[in-house]
C-alpha cells in the first residue's frame, strides 16, 4: 500500500456515508412504524364510526406522535443502557478478558514483553499520543489484539501471548500500529455508539416481544396487538442497525490498516502479520469465553460476510499488498528461513513437476498404485490386534469417520506364522527384552555383533549369544512379529528390565554398516516411545496445508529409507504426494534431512486430526510400496511413524511381494 | 442618512465576520505551530535517550571485543560530538546552522554504530549475552522512536505549511506573525561502509 492517504480518504468517505445512511434508515423506520400504527388506528376508528371522515386527524396525529415518541424512547433507552454498560473504559475491558498488565518497571520483565512495550511506545511517538498500557492474554496461542477505551487517555491495548511469541518485530509493529490507529482515529468511541444503536433496536424488538406475550383474561390484549404491530419494525431496525454497523466497521478496519501504514510507513509488517494469522494453526482464535462479548473488537474475527464485523482477511492483505501471491506465511521468519531452501526449490520445481510429472503421475497412481495399495492394505493377512497398536480406530470413530480401513481394523503382524518357541520367548519380560535386543543386534555384521556383545552386561551377553542364531534364522516379517510382541510385553515390565533395555538401546545406537541416521532414529523412536507412552496431543489440525513443510520432510524421509536412485526416489515421492492433495511439493535431498528436523516434524504432525494422519500414513505406505517390496528398515520407519500418530501399522510386511495387478 | 446607516451596519457585520474568520485562522495556526514545536522537542528527547544508551552498550561489549578499540573509540567520540551538538541546538532552538551541524554529527554517529554492529557480527558470543541483547533491543527501539518522531514532526510541519500557504490563510499569515514555513528534516543517512582497511606499510 503506497498511497495510504487515498485509502484513508476512501474509507472515511464511505464510513461517513454509511453513518448518514444509517441515521436516515433509523429515522425512516421510526416514521414508517408510527405511520403504520396511526393508520391502523384510524382505520379501526373509521370502521367503528363510518359517518366520520377518514382519516380522523386527531386520532391519526395523536397515535402517530405517541408511537414515534415511544419507539424513539425505547431505542434511546436501550442504547443508553448499553452505553453505560460499555462505559467502563479500557482497563475494565482488559480485566474482563483476564489480561495481565505488562508492567514496565518490573525488573524481571520478559524479553518479548519488553519488546512489545517498546513497539507500542514507538508507535505512540509516531501517533503523538501517550503510550497506552498494554495487557497480555496469557495462554492464548492465537495471534490477535484489540484496542479498548474511549479516548487516547484511557485507551489500552490487549495482545495475545501467541502474537507476542510468534510474530517478528516488524510484524508485531504492523499489528500494534493497526490497534494504535483505532485509538488515533477515534474508532473506539464510534464503535461504542454503533453498538449502542444496534442494542437500542434490539431493545425495541425485545420490548415488542414482551408486549406481544401480555395476555389478559385469556384474550389477546391491546398491548399484545401493539406488540405484534411493533415487532416487524423492531426486526427491521435491528437488522438494519446490525447491517450498517458491520459495513461501518469494515471501513474502520480498512481505515485502521491504512493508518497503520501511515504511522509505521511500512505496509509489509501488517500484511505479514495478517498472512501469519492466515497460515497459523490457531489463527486468531481466542479461547477464553469472556471474549464472546468483545470478539468484534479484535484485530481479526472469524465472523465475516454480510453481517460479520470484520472484512475478509484476504481482502485486507490484498489491499496492503496488491502483488500478494495468495499464500499465507506458516511460521516465524526464522523457521521460514530454515525451510527457505525447501521453499526456493518448491518454486523452481513446481513448474517442472506440476506440469510434466504430476499429470502423468496422477494417472499412474490411478492405474498402477491403487490395485497395489489394495493388495497391501485391503487384502493383507488378518490377525489378532495387539494392545500396542490398537490406537487409532477409536480416534477415527471419535471424529465421526465411520469408514475405518481394513488395515486398521485387523492386525497383519498378528497373522504372521511363527514357531511356538518364539511365542514362549516373548511371554516373559526377560525373554521379551532379550528378543528386542537380538532383533536389533541381528542387523549388524558378525564382527560388530561380537564387539557389541562384549560391551553388554555379562549375564545379558550370555543369553543374547544363545538366542541370536535362532533369531537370525527368521524371515524379515517374523523378526517384525518378534519385535512387535516383545515390545508389548516389555511395556509393562518392571523398571529394572526396562532400564536395562534402555541402556541397551543406548549401546546399540551405533550405526549399522551403511545404515542411515534415519533408520536408527526409527528404531530408537519405536522403542523409546513404547517405553514412555505419552498421551496424544489434543489440538486437532484438520488441514495438511499449514504443515506442508513437515509433510514434505516426513515423506522425503520415508522415500529415502528406500535406497533407490535419485530419479526413482523422485518418482516414489510423487506417488506419496499424490495422496496428500498438496499442490506444492519438493523432495528434500537425503543429505539435507536431519534427524532433529524429522523428530520436530513428527511432533508437529501429531497435532493433525485422525483423518489427516490416516492420509499421511497411506501416503507413506504408497512410497514404501512403490518398488513393490518392503524391507525391514522400511517397515520400521513406517512403524515409527504409525507409533507417532497413534495408529496401527498397515499390512506392508517385509518380505512380502506386491504384484502390480494382484 | 438611512443609506449611510445601512452601509455602516453592513461594514460592521462584514468586519465582525472577517475578524472572527481571522481569529479562527490565527487560533488554528497557533495550535499547529505548537504541535509542530512539540514534535521537534520529541526528537531531541529521543536523541538524548539514544546518546544515553550508547555508553552502556560500549561498556557491555568492551569486555568481548578488547582489540576493537578503534571502533569503540570512534563510537564514543561520535556520540560525545553528537551529544554536544544536541546541547547547542537545544540552547538555540530553530537555528538552522546548529540544526545542520547536529544532523551531520548524528549522521556520523549512525555510521560509527553501523561499523560497530558490522564488527559485532564476528562475535557470536555477544548475541548470547543477555545485557547486550537487551541494550541492542533498546537501541533499536530508540532508533525507531527517533525515526517516528521525525516523521511525526515532518507530518505536523507539512500540515502547518499547507494551512499557512493556502487561501485565505496566506493573506493574513505573515501579518499574524507566521512568516516562515517550517523546514522539513532531512537527515542524510550515512552509508555503512566497509570496515576501515588497515594499511601495512
Amino acid at each position: 500500500m503506497r498511497r495510504f492517504d487515498l485509502h484513508q480518504a476512501l474509507a472515511e468517505k464511505k464510513s461517513r456515508r454509511l453513518i448518514f445512511a444509517m441515521v436516515v434508515m433509523q429515522v425512516a423506520t421510526v416514521v414508517l412504524c408510527s405511520a403504520f400504527i396511526s393508520l391502523t388506528f384510524a382505520t379501526i376508528y373509521f370502521c367503528c364510526y363510518p359517518e366520520t371522515a377518514f382519516p380522523n386527524f386527531a386520532i391519526t396525529y395523536f397515535s402517530a406522535a405517541t408511537t414515534a415518541v415511544g419507539v424513539a424512547f425505547a431505542i434511546f433507552a436501550g442504547g443508553y443502557m448499553k452505553m453505560s454498560e460499555l462505559d467502563g473504559g479500557g482497563h475494565k475491558v482488559a480485566e474482563s478478558l483476564r489480561g495481565q498488565l505488562v508492567d514496565e518497571s518490573d525488573p524481571h520483565l520478559r524479553k518479548e514483553n519488553r519488546r512489545l512495550l517498546n513497539v507500542v511506545q514507538e508507535l505512540a511517538v509516531a501517533a503523538s499520543i501517550p503510550a497506552p498500557p498494554v495487557y497480555v492474554l496469557t495462554s492464548e496461542p492465537g495471534i490477535n489484539a484489540l484496542a479498548a477505551g474511549h479516548s487516547s487517555e484511557d485507551a489500552v491495548l490487549v495482545v495475545t501471548e501467541g502474537a507476542v511469541r510468534h510474530l517478528s518485530r516488524d510484524q508485531l509493529q504492523g499489528m500494534m500500529a493497526h490497534e494504535v490507529s483505532h485509538i488515533f482515529n477515534g474508532d473506539i468511541s464510534r464503535d461504542m455508539w454503533l453498538t449502542a444503536a444496534t442494542h437500542g433496536n434490539y431493545f425495541l424488538l425485545v420490548t415488542a416481544q414482551e408486549m406481544a406475550r401480555y395476555e389478559r383474561y385469556d384474550m389477546i390484549s391491546f398491548e399484545a396487538w401493539l406488540g405484534y404491530m411493533l415487532m416487524p419494525f423492531g426486526y427491521l431496525g435491528a437488522c438494519l442497525a446490525r447491517f450498517f454497523t458491520a459495513r461501518v466497521k469494515h471501513q474502520n478496519e480498512y481505515l485502521a490498516d491504512a493508518t497503520a501504514v501511515e504511522l509505521s510507513r511500512y505496509s509489509q509488517g501488517l500484511s505479514e502479520a495478517l498472512m501469519m494469522i492466515g497460515g497459523y494453526e490457531h489463527q486468531g482464535r481466542i479461547k477464553r469465553k469472556e471474549a464472546i462479548q468483545t470478539g468484534h473488537m479484535f484485530l481479526v474475527d472469524s465472523g465475516t460476510g454480510w453481517f460479520g464485523l470484520h472484512p475478509p482477511l484476504n481482502e485486507r492483505i490484498v489491499r496492503l499488498r496488491p502483488d500478494w501471491d495468495g499464500y499465507y506465511l506458516y511460521e516465524s521468519s526464522d523457521e521460514l528461513e530454515h525451510y527457505g531452501g525447501i521453499y526456493r526449490e518448491v518454486t523452481e520445481l513446481v513448474g517442472l513437476t506440476k506440469k510434466a510429472t504430476r499429470q502423468k503421475e496422477l494417472k499412474d497412481v490411478a492405474t498402477n498404485i491403487a490395485p497395489m495399495m489394495a493388495a497391501g492394505l485391503e487384502t493383507g493377512p488378518v490377525g489378532q490386534r495387539s494392545g500396542v497398536t490398537a490406537g487409532g480406530t477409536e480416534t477415527l470413530r471419535g471424529e465421526g469417520c465411520d469408514e475405518v480401513p481394513r488395515w486398521m481394523a485387523h492386525d497383519p503382524i498378528g497373522a504372521i506364522e511363527i514357531d511356538e518357541v518364539y511365542r514362549q520367548l516373548v511371554e516373559s519380560h526377560k525373554g521379551a527384552a532379550l528378543a528386542l535386543a537380538t532383533v536389533r543386534l541381528d542387523q549388524f555384521s558378525s564382527e560388530k555383533q561380537a564387539e557389541l556383545v562384549k560391551t553388554l552386561n555379562p549375564l545379558v551377553a550370555g543369553a543374547v549369544g544363545k538366542i541370536l542364531p535362532a533369531v537370525s534364522k527368521l524371515a524379515d516379517d517374523q523378526k517384525l512379529w518378534l519385535f512387535d510382541r516383545a515390545i508389548e510385553t516389555v511395556v509393562d515390565a518392571p523398571d529394572l528390565i526396562r532400564s536395562l533395555l534402555m541402556d541397551f538401546v543406548q549401546q546399540v545406537s551405533v550405526p549399522i554398516d551403511e545404515e542411515t541416521d534415519l533408520s536408527r532414529w526409527a528404531w530408537q523412536r519405536i522403542v523409546s516411545r513404547s517405553m514412555n507412552r505419552t498421551t496424544a496431543p489434543v489440538a486437532q489440525v484438520g488441514d495438511l496445508r499449514p504443515l506442508a513443510p513437515e509433510v514434505m520432510i516426513l515423506l522425503s524421509t520415508v522415500t529415502h529409507t528406500d535406497a533407490d536412485g535419485e530419479a526413482l526416489s523422485q518418482y516414489n515421492f510423487m506417488r506419496a504426494i499424490a495422496h496428500t492433495g498438496l499442490k506444492r511439493s519438493v523432495l528434500v535431498p537425503h543429505d539435507q534431512l536431519q534427524v532433529a528436523d524429522v523428530e520436530d516434524a513428527m511432533e508437529r504432525l501429531a497435532y493433525l486430526s485422525a483423518r489427516q494422519r490416516r492420509i499421511l500414513i497411506v501416503a507413506c505406505t504408497a512410497s514404501v510400496l512403490a518398488n513393490r517390496s518392503t524391507n525391514l528398515e522400511e517397515a520400521w520407519m513406517l512403524r515409527a511413524i504409525c507409533e507417532g500418530f497413534n495408529f496401527p501399522m498397515p499390512a506392508v510386511l517385509p518380505g512380502h511381494e506386491f504384484a502390480a495387478n494382484a | 442618512m438611512y443609506i449611510a446607516l445601512g452601509l455602516l451596519a453592513g461594514l460592521l457585520v462584514f468586519a465582525l465576520i472577517m475578524s472572527s474568520a481571522i481569529a479562527k485562522i490565527y487560533n488554528r495556526l497557533v495550535k499547529m505551530k505548537n504541535q509542530t514545536d512539540n514534535g521537534f522537542k520529541q526528537i531531541s528527547v529521543q536523541l538524548q535517550r539514544r546518546y544515553d544508551l550508547i555508553p552502556n552498550l560500549v561498556e557491555a561489549v568492551r569486555g568481548y571485543m578488547g582489540h576493537e578499540k578503534n571502533t569503540l573509540q570512534a563510537v564514543i567520540e561520535a556520540r560525545n560530538g553528537a551529544a554536544a551538538k544536541l546541547n547547542d541546538a537545544a540552547a538555540k532552538p530553530g537555528d538552522a546552522a546548529s540544526m545542520a551541524s547536529l544532523a551531520s554529527a548524528d549522521g556520523m554517529l549512525t555510521g560509527a554504530l553501523g561499523r560497530l554492529s558490522f564488527v559485532m557480527e564476528d562475535y557470536p558470543e555477544l548475541k548470547a549475552n543477555e545485557s547486550v541483547a537487551e541494550l541492542t533491543e533498546e537501541l533499536t527501539s530508540t532508533e525507531n522512536r527517533i525515526a517516528f518522531a521525525r516523521q511525526a514532526y515532518n507530518d505536523w510541519a507539512t500540515a502547518f505549511n499547507i494551512v499557512r500557504q493556502s487561501f485565505p490563510a496566506v493573506m493574513f499569515a505573515s501579518t499574524l506573525g507566521f512568516r516562515d514555513d517550517f523546514s522539513l528534516l532531512e537527515f542524510e543517512e550515512q552509508k555503512i561502509q566497509e570496515p576501515p582497511k588497515v594499511s601495512l606499510v
